[in-house]
């Protein structure tokens, strides 16, 4: 026997399989939700990049005019200190543009689309995008600026929202590691209550018992939290190469920022000192209703 | 070891005995008697403390269980050894780990260890049984199994339950000599029986349980 193990071996145990696949089942609901966490927030944070400091101009008016007014406007708005470029968005690009979305090139040839000017800014801030368009209010009043704000807000607000979803789905996955491991290791106790009264009377202290459960915990779960993780991984893989194939205009390429990996590779760990602090606890409460 | 005044009882049952007296000085053996049912395994779970009088007071080694925080009721316990009817072998240690448990429990090094318990059970005659589980071992081994486990850490107080109802005379007899023996060299032993034979035989004073008073009775005839 090993020095300081008192339990039988968790292989008898009944808990013991139960316990490391709950906490693989746990592990890889953590690192779905976790990933989506991470990628839609990394998500949100390429679209407000590509977006903050452009602002898209509409020239009203009929085709053949629009387009000589964007032209002039152009011109003008180069002289700007606050503008690094400035280009008027031809035709065929417009309707490149519109072409995922309404698919029949005739249709989209008998559009009176408007003219539109692409502007970036040198300083992407809020201030600045003030300023550019005031400037640009200034230079044709009946322009119609559109700085992607008001769009952008909504998609990230809602984007945000399943984040913390994502995040509360973790943190339930978390919270139910902590009662399957105190379910479990009330189950180890009641199982092995000779062998506890047994130490307790031969003289072992409280701590000493508490850690032989709390390690043989431990153990249970970080191969639950490796098997979660080894299932984990496929899953992630599928997602994204899923991700992948969807066109760049729709979902710009996203990866996973590097603490999230680092949070996906702790994720057994995390789940492992949870564990041993719930069955530290839990023993140590049901010794103290011994003498 | 002092009683003042001790009673005990579970929850709300009636007390199993009652305003028990009784100081016992170390180095000294008793035989616990009385008929079944009188409360002398109760009494005894007193004092390996896995139960605190419900009333008075329970000295051990100048301490009051009752007072005594945790950790001193462990250190108490440490220096007990007790041999259970039941035995309360761990069926999922061979013979020398169930021996070897107290010592590894207080922290004995192995070689230390080795010996000690190769000794002790030599000497209650499982020489051949090191690896063996408890679960192919016959009553009469468990109990001895049980006796070395109680007596390996050389306590201060031993606490014997039955230690000789499911052995042989011969083997009864070697065993009450190790009790004898450990006694000799200053432990203080109880030895509850019903084996009025081996009462007689080995000349100690009675602890006479019955009634729910107890009584300090003189040796039934003299033995050794």
């Amino acid at each position: 026997m090993a020095v300081g193990s008192f339990l039988p071996p968790a292989r008898r145990s009944m808990m013991g399989g139960f316990v490391t696949s709950i906490v693989a089942v746990l592990v890889f609901i953590s690192g779905i939700a976790l990933t989506a966490a991470g990628s839609i927030g990394a998500l949100v944070e390429s679209w407000n990049t590509s977006v903050t400091g452009t602002l898209t101009v509409q020239v009203p008016g009929d085709v053949a005019t629009s387009f000589a007014k964007a032209n002039n406007i152009v011109t003008k708005v180069r002289s700007l200190p606050e503008i690094k470029r400035a280009e008027v968005v031809s035709k065929s690009q417009v309707q490149e543009l519109l072409r995922p979305w309404l698919g029949n090139d005739k249709l989209i040839a008998d559009l009176p689309l408007p003219a539109l000017i692409d502007i970036e800014l040198n300083t992407p801030s809020p201030q600045s995008l003030e300023r550019a368009s005031s400037a640009i209010k200034a230079i044709a009043a009946d322009v119609v600026i559109d700085d992607h704000r008001v769009w952008l807000n909504r998609i990230a607000d809602f984007a945000r929202g399943l984040s913390y979803v994502a995040l509360a789905l973790m943190a339930m996955s978390l919270g139910a590691l902590v009662l399957t491991v105190v379910f479990a290791t009330r189950a180890s106790l009641t199982e092995y209550i000779q062998v506890i009264e047994v130490l307790h009377l031969v003289g072992a202290r409280d701590s000493h018992i508490a850690s032989q459960f709390s390690w043989r915990a431990v153990r249970q779960t970080l191969w639950g939290g490796v098997f979660g993780l080894i299932a984990f991984a496929p899953a992630l893989t599928a997602i994204t190469f899923l991700a992948r194939r969807i066109d760049d205009g729709v979902l710009p390429p996203v990866s996973l920022p590097v603490p999230y990996w680092i949070g996906l590779c702790l994720l057994p760990l995390i789940a492992a000192v949870i564990a041993y602090v719930a069955a530290m606890t839990t023993v140590r409460r049901v010794l103290s209703g011994m003498v | 070891m002092l009683f003042e005044d001790v009673s005990l009882r579970y929850s709300n049952s009636p007390d199993i005995f009652s305003e028990l007296s009784l100081t016992l000085p170390a180095r000294s053996l008793h035989f616990l008697t009385g008929p079944s049912g009188a409360g002398k395994t109760s009494l005894l779970s007193l004092l390996y403390l896995a139960k605190l009088p419900s009333g008075g007071r329970l000295k051990l080694f100048g301490q009051d269980v009752a007072q005594a925080s945790r950790a001193k009721r462990t250190n108490i316990r440490r220096q007990l050894g007790v041999v259970f009817q039941d035995y309360r072998l761990l069926d999922h240690l061979s013979v020398f780990d169930n021996v070897a448990l107290p010592l590894r429990v207080i922290g004995t090094t192995e070689e230390t260890l080795q010996q000690n318990v190769s000794e002790l059970l030599h000497w209650v005659g499982l020489e051949g049984l090191f690896d063996a589980l408890p679960a192919v071992l016959s009553g009469g081994q468990k109990q001895r199994v049980a006796i070395a486990r109680a007596v390996v850490t050389r306590p201060k107080l031993i606490l014997a339950d039955e230690p000789t109802g499911n052995v042989d005379d011969a083997i009864a007899e070697r065993l009450m000599q190790l009790f004898v023996e450990l006694h000799k060299l200053g432990a203080c032993v109880i030895v509850a029986t019903h084996n009025e034979r081996m009462v007689e035989r080995f000349a100690f004073p009675r602890l006479h349980l019955d009634g729910g008073t107890i009584k300090v009775l003189p040796a039934l005839a003299r033995g050794n």
